[in-house]
């Protein structure tokens, strides 16, 4: 599964501190593109894989807010 | 001379509310979009605590929820919930641009087009299939298809291939299915108005006034389209009397149109259409030069919209019936405390949860607006590839997410305590184009004044009782029918 967020309305901050807020519940890998930041979301914790994606999306969102 | 104090707030009996001077009058309003206009000693009396229950003041303004202890919060929220229920329905609106090709050198539409040769920017039939698929699998029981360009004319067989294929698989999934087509009727024939009308597609065209203002913002090859448009609308009315589908009409106000309010609505009152769309350029995409030959100031737009609405009133009393549609918006979520879902004032908007854009090749925005600024060049707001991407993928998009966010007006730091609240919307890809945050910076922003404007403009009206009445009176045409007979 894979999510990208724009670098021109996300932290990348916010996406490192996401992933690090996460990772007892799932592997994430981040690739940067001039344009975005790609996660890569694998392994996820049994019974989270259709909440997992949302709720990590709602943590960048939020974290970008607190560090704009 | 000393001002006088203000009033003491009596925490134990008012609740909550917002509050805006209106022409020497106060008006208060809350979260549920009730209002009232109060005379400055009322609006003391009643911020002090100390209107009496038998007051028929006080009974108003209790049922409103504007008094604490009189507050039916089981009904207020019965009202919240049925005014938002869109958030619970996914995409409506879909716009497939099925070709950038347009025959037209209009004035205002900078970066939208290419030339007629330019078959290149075409939608193949394959993308089309895709992107009805794609379509097809939102939850909402209601939606429409719109056709738009550059001229969708100019890409026939594509548009030909996507009603045919709509109808088709709705037979399966019998959803209310609405088809609107919007052209400048250039490229129109007898053939393709017999199709279009047995399919029952709806047509919306370009009429900015009479020829004088109309041929001026809307360039062709050969001459003005005017003579054209009319033509077509004649026909296309006669058409479809009676039936639930027929032709409307956008007017796109510049510079010229700001002093020809009046004939450009009787040109309309003429055509016999039940109303007008008085609608204002957007700034963004245009060079400094082209925006000083036909754009103007916020200011300028609310005088001209006041002057031509006056004329419009002006016209109702004389025993027409004719409305003026942001009028008719706004008066629904007033007057009638309904939601018109009309997607660009909405709260949130509709980016990517209430409507989404396909382009020709296949790329996929949250809204027209960011496909538009995609002409400039900025993706940000590119939710997806209908090649690659599914529905799922496309609105849990994490710019959908950060737009919905932006554009909740609670979220905004003037807009959460403008009175207006209830009313109005954000719009965080033009917010993100002319301020670079999606987010909204009130006072800097034209789009904030100029519906400040409109609606200090009409709660203005709205306090007379034969204004009232006549504006009440447009609430009941159906939203998705303003210039049908």
């Amino acid at each position: 599964m894979k999510l990208k967020f724009s670098s021109r309305l996300y932290a990348k901050r916010a996406v490192l501190d996401a992933m690090r807020r996460y990772d007892r519940f799932a592997r994430f890998k981040i690739t940067e593109t001039p344009r975005a930041f790609h996660v890569e979301i694998s392994r996820v914790r049994e019974g989270l894989e259709d909440k997992l994606p949302g709720e990590f999306s709602n943590y960048v969102l939020v974290s970008t807010r607190e560090a704009a | 001379m000393k001002a006088p104090a203000p009033p003491k707030f009596n925490e134990k009996k008012v609740g909550f509310f917002r509050l805006r001077r209106i022409d020497g009058k106060v008006l208060i309003t809350n979260d549920i979009g009730q209002w009232a206009l109060l005379k400055p000693a009322d609006f003391t009396r009643f911020v002090e605590g100390k209107l009496k229950p038998k007051e028929k003041l006080h009974k108003e303004l209790g049922e409103k929820g504007f008094v604490r202890d009189y507050s039916d919060f089981d009904r207020m929220v019965e009202g919240w919930r049925r005014k938002n229920s869109f958030l619970w329905l996914g995409p409506s609106l879909h716009i497939v641009v099925v070709t950038l090709r347009c025959d037209h050198k209009c004035v205002y539409c900078q970066t939208s087009s290419v030339g007629m040769s330019q078959t290149k920017f075409d939608m193949t039939e394959e993308t089309a299939r895709k992107v009805v698929d794609a379509i097809f699998d939102s939850p909402n029981p209601a939606i429409t298809i719109e056709f738009q360009g550059g001229e969708p004319l100019a890409n026939w067989p594509v548009v030909r291939f996507i009603v045919e294929y709509a109808l088709e698989k709705n037979k399966e999934k019998h959803k209310a299915l609405w088809l609107n087509l919007v052209t400048n009727l250039s490229l129109m024939d007898k053939e393709k108005l017999d199709f279009l009308l047995s399919s029952g597609v709806n047509l919306c065209t370009s009429l900015d006034g009479p020829a004088e203002v109309h041929d001026a913002n809307r360039i062709v090859a050969g001459g003005g389209s005017h003579k054209n448009v009319i033509g077509w609308w004649k026909k296309i009315k006669k058409r479809t009397k009676g039936k639930t589908f027929g032709i409307d009409a956008l007017m796109t106000t510049t510079r010229r149109s700001l002093s020809h309010g009046k004939e450009v609505v009787d040109e309309y009152v003429r055509l016999g259409a039940l109303g007008i769309y008085l609608r204002p350029l957007s700034s963004y995409g245009f060079a400094r030069k082209t925006w000083e030959q036909i754009g103007y100031s916020p200011e300028e737009y609310v005088d001209f919209y006041r002057g031509t609405l006056d004329y419009i009133l002006a016209i109702n009393r004389k025993g027409h019936r004719f409305f003026e549609q942001t009028a008719r918006i706004f008066a629904t979520k007033i007057l009638k405390n309904e939601e018109p879902n009309f997607l660009d004032l909405r709260s949130p908007c509709g980016a990517g949860i209430g409507q989404i854009a396909y382009n020709h090749d296949g790329k996929v925005y949250t809204c027209d607006e960011a496909r538009m600024l995609s002409r400039m060049k900025d993706e940000t707001f590119c939710i997806g590839d209908i090649a690659k991407d599914g529905y799922g993928g496309i609105v849990n998009h994490p710019t959908v997410r950060a737009l919905t966010t932006a554009s909740c007006l609670d979220a905004q730091a003037e807009c959460s305590g403008c009175a207006y609240y209830a009313y109005c919307g954000s719009c965080p890809v033009e917010n993100f184009a002319l301020q670079g945050d999606l987010f909204c910076r009130s006072p800097l922003s034209g789009r904030c004044r100029l519906y400040k404007g409109i609606l200090d403009y009409l709660f203005e009206k709205l306090a007379n009782p034969r204004n009232l009445s006549i504006i009440k009176s447009w609430t009941r045409v159906p939203q998705s029918l303003y210039t049908r007979e």
